[in-house]
């Protein structure tokens, strides 16, 4: 990414928060299956030419997203319960 | 009378005059509505008084013209003060909205309104049986004002099933249920581009989708509760979105808090603007509204087709940013969620949805 000089630093410098890990030992906590979409969208953007994200006018997932996030879903579902080793 | 200004007739109607200025003073403030600009109204006030004490002193002490002049004009600031008063008693009796807000709600895409139909003890969901046709991001982009050369989205028919959700194949029995917020309606995408349509497909299983946009956790949980049970139900999924679930969250938990201790529950009705001095006050506020032609450019996104120019409209938190109301009303999520589906034999996921700064800032 980019950033024009005018954007504030807490943008420029954001980095990935410890939010998912936080949420994930709540999850676990709670016995609550927790699955982070992150690294498998990342890859997805990586091997694709299309926005998974709107970019500008709105933040949602694309049709392209919806799709890509569906997929990773499926594999998760339809695992046989417990199976979650490659989250 | 005139000769004598400590004369009881003079008091009475100096005590009057100064009434009128007082009440008109507090009808445009308390009655014209919160928003009404308090420096409108003390200008008001201040013009008010100044006319109507001259006019009654003109009236008491009839000397020279200047003094008529002053006297003409605080009677037609009183007429014209009197003519807003009545327009002002005839609009509010009558209920009249200025803002015309249900006709204006009719414009926004479904996707895009607040759900207003109260769902389980401080919920809300969407009413049924909505329809939408357009492209909904940039329909609500022209509700804000903007008039820009971007286009995202495409031109779309949704439809919400009985309960408020997008559900275009009615469903008697499911073995998934999915809840979330906008991530998961995704109301500007036909139904087959939902990811819970993308998921049925793969998985052979069928889906509900339970996403209402502007809901946070403790809401998608009470869906789940009332909405996603059934026969067959073997996963119950809460997709939770990393923008704004914390916040969501936070708000959902003390509105909850309030009903455990008061037993009321907020509503989102409409609110009427029948004020008419309001009313005149926004159309001169609303005539200087410059369109605007250009959204902020926070970050380029470096695609292999080149820069794409980015909205960052929110910043993930980190854990330590979460307040103290999140962190209970997420214990409290958690635990009526593992409670519900332990009762009802379902296995309960949470899928995080990452916000576009966080799936795009490793690339």
């Amino acid at each position: 990414m980019i950033f024009p000089e005018s954007v504030k630093k807490p943008v420029v410098n954001w980095k990935p928060t410890d939010l998912p890990l936080f949420i994930s030992n709540k999850c676990a906590q709670f016995n609550i299956n927790f699955v982070d979409l992150t690294p498998d969208l990342i890859r997805e953007a990586e091997s694709t030419t299309n926005m998974l994200y709107h970019a500008q006018v709105d933040s949602h997932l694309t049709a392209e997203g919806s799709c890509a996030v569906g997929k990773i879903m499926a594999k998760y579902l339809k695992r046989p319960e417990g199976d979650l080793d490659n989250r | 009378m005139v000769n004598k200004p400590y004369n009881i007739s003079y008091l009475i109607v100096f005590f009057v005059a100064a009434c009128i200025s007082i009440a008109f003073y507090f009808f445009s403030w308390k009655i014209g509505g919160i928003d009404f600009s308090l420096f409108t109204c003390t200008y008001f006030f201040l013009v008010g008084s100044f006319f109507t004490f001259a006019f009654v002193y003109c009236m008491f002490s009839g000397v020279g013209s200047f003094g008529r002049i002053l006297a003409k004009l605080g009677l037609v600031y009183i007429t014209l003060c009197s003519t807003i008063i009545i327009f002002e008693l005839f609009f509010r009796v009558i209920g009249f909205d200025f803002r015309r807000q249900e006709a204006q709600i009719m414009k926004v895409p479904p996707f895009y309104r607040m759900p207003d139909d109260p769902c389980g003890e401080v919920f809300f969901k969407r009413k049924g049986n909505l329809e939408w046709h357009g492209n909904v991001i940039m329909q609500q982009l022209n509700n804000l004002g903007y008039t820009i050369d971007t286009t995202e989205g495409e031109e779309v028919s949704v439809r919400y099933d009985k309960d408020g959700f997008r559900n275009e194949v009615e469903l008697s029995d499911w073995e998934v249920a999915v809840a979330g917020d906008s991530f998961t309606e995704l109301g500007y995408l036909s139904y087959t581009q939902l990811f819970t349509s993308v998921l049925s497909r793969y998985t052979g299983l069928r889906v509900k989708n339970l996403g209402v946009s502007c809901t946070g956790p403790l809401t998608q949980l009470c869906y789940l509760k009332f909405y996603g049970l059934s026969r067959s139900l073997k996963h119950g999924v809460i997709v939770f979105f990393e923008g704004n679930d914390i916040t969501d969250l936070s708000e959902e938990y003390f509105l909850l808090k309030e009903y455990m201790e008061r037993a009321q529950r907020p509503y989102r009705q409409i609110r009427k603007q029948s004020s008419f001095i309001l009313a005149v006050y926004e159309l001169l506020y609303e005539r200087n509204k410059i369109k605007k032609t250009k959204l902020p450019i926070d970050a380029y996104y470096v695609s292999p087709n080149g820069k794409v120019p980015l909205t960052l409209y929110s910043l993930p938190l980190t854990s330590s940013a979460i307040p103290v109301s999140a962190h209970e009303g997420l214990d409290v999520f958690l635990r009526e969620f593992q409670m519900l589906a332990q009762k009802h034999k379902f296995t309960p996921w949470l899928f995080y949805m990452p916000d576009r700064i966080g799936s795009i800032t490793s690339i």
